[in-house]
């Protein structure tokens, strides 16, 4: 385990509980997020998540978005409803900046794309540890909203760079993700 | 840790990576085996998406050559073949889907792969790449690992080296994973044949029933699995299916997976290679002198 890293030690005796269907992604989540000190729960389905985070008490979701039964997005919708939500980190093997955006507006404070590798995680858990500051993201993603509806890339890039500026670090990768979207959309 | 390096050097002496799961990114910027003898084509009418393109292909070790348009690229592939082309789907004068229904109508050269290179990440765009012709879609930006496992996915190796060199790759990518899981590797492989084998199953019975949203479904959690333990071409193969039911194109489905089952086979010799190399270290370890 890798302890020895101020990240480590940060994460050493939190919880995360990882929620994905399929049993390699699961085992592998659990060693990634175990290297990175983290004690580790999993579920198959939001269906088996849910009893889970209403008695235990996570520090990080990690989420799978196609899930069967209630989806990841959905469950993140659900999650943020509750008081004081652990942050989520969504994983996705759509590696395109619309998925990203859905997971984002869902809540998510990470979008990573699967296959899941450490330096991936190590930089989202990094990012969303310790600051959370919800209002902040919600006035981000409102803004990117409206300009995402204008389908305006120019817009949105120039958005998400000025929010960029003013926001806490859990929100950059998404607005990294964001920016993306503006340099595709421009061909 | 020490293992996976140790085993990692005993298969290819090169290949000193780190055993944290990030081969597969490192590994991105390095030359591909045998890429030198592999011609590509990139075909868009962005200057700069060229050189973008031909600058991640030569860091590859692939020689790339460029066309501004459709027919420039349809030309040229007719005069001198390429092993693949990547094609922008919009493009000034011919668009890449009149040049990939030309190139397809050609007698000769006309089942080079041909993926598409497209801004637009909607489910309809994608399927109309892939109904035109297309052998599979890469969304721009191009990333390096994306296109270095596209390209080994459907450049065949020309020689039984560079097949063999191929294999170290994936061998070493799996002994950096191998150290991620330390013992409980053989767990993650045995649980994966388990899983795999049900889908495979599941495949066959979907194909057998015509049934697309099944095929689809079981495809896509196929390739996520595959994609996590580094089996990159059954991963490749299996989204390249998912894809195709997607878009709802029925031709070469049956090739499809009769490529999956065998790249099946494949992978898990590769298993089964990094499991006897696990285990050989873990027992040279028990077996060494007591430091004191």
């Amino acid at each position: 385990m890798d302890t020895s890293s101020p990240l480590a030690q940060v994460a050493r005796s939190h919880r995360a509980l990882v929620i994905d269907d399929s049993s390699v992604e699961r085992m592998l989540a659990t060693a990634v997020l175990q290297k990175l000190g983290f004690a580790v729960t999993c579920a198959g389905s939001a269906e088996e998540a849910f009893p889970l985070l209403t008695h235990c008490r996570f520090e990080l979701v990690v989420c799978d978005v196609t899930l069967p039964g209630m989806d990841g997005l959905t469950l993140l919708a659900a999650l943020r409803a509750c008081p004081a939500p652990p942050p989520c980190i969504v994983l996705s093997a759509h590696d395109d900046p619309r998925h990203a955006l859905a997971a984002i507006r869902a809540g998510a404070h990470a979008y990573l794309v699967k296959p899941l590798r450490l330096a991936d995680m190590r930089e989202a858990v990094a990012a969303v540890y310790p600051a959370q500051q919800p209002e902040l993201a919600n006035q981000c993603v409102a803004s990117l909203d409206a300009s995402a509806n204008l389908a305006d890339a120019g817009a949105l890039s120039h958005s998400a760079r000025r929010m960029a500026a003013a926001v806490a670090q859990p929100v950059r990768s998404a607005l990294a993700l964001l920016l993306q979207a503006g340099i595709r959309a421009t061909g | 840790m020490r293992i996976a390096r140790c085993t990692a050097a005993l298969i290819n002496p090169e290949s000193q990576m780190p055993s944290d799961g990030l081969f597969s990114a490192i590994n991105a910027g390095r030359r591909v085996p045998g890429a030198i003898a592999h011609r590509i084509l990139i075909a868009d009418d962005s200057p700069i998406n060229c050189i973008v393109a031909q600058r991640m292909l030569h860091s590859l070790g692939f020689p790339a050559e460029m066309a501004t348009t459709g027919s420039q690229a349809l030309e040229r592939h007719r005069k001198r073949p390429y092993d693949l082309i990547l094609m922008d789907s919009q493009m000034a004068g011919m668009n890449g889907f009149e040049a990939t229904t030309r190139i397809r109508a050609m007698r000769r050269h006309g089942t080079v792969p041909l993926i598409a290179c497209t801004t637009a990440s909607s489910d309809e765009q994608r399927n109309a790449c892939l109904r035109a012709g297309m052998d599979d879609v890469c969304v721009k930006p191009l990333k390096p690992v994306q296109l270095r496992n596209l390209l080994l996915l459907w450049l065949s190796p020309h020689t039984m080296e560079e097949a063999s060199r191929r294999d170290a790759l994936t061998r070493a990518e799996l002994l950096s994973l191998a150290g991620l899981f330390g013992a409980g590797f053989d767990e993650v492989v045995l649980t994966f044949r388990n899983d795999t084998e049900a889908r495979l199953q599941a495949l066959r019975q979907a194909a057998a029933g015509s049934d697309f949203h099944q095929l689809c479904k079981v495809a896509h959690a196929l390739a996520g699995s595959c994609a996590s333990i580094a089996g990159w071409r059954m991963a490749g193969l299996c989204r390249v299916l998912e894809l195709k039911c997607q878009a709802g194109q029925r031709a070469g489905l049956t090739r499809l997976l009769a490529e999956i089952g065998k790249a099946y086979c494949s992978f898990n010799l590769q298993l089964d290679h990094v499991l006897r190399c696990q285990q050989l270290s873990q027992a040279n370890e028990q077996s060494s002198p007591a430091r004191y």
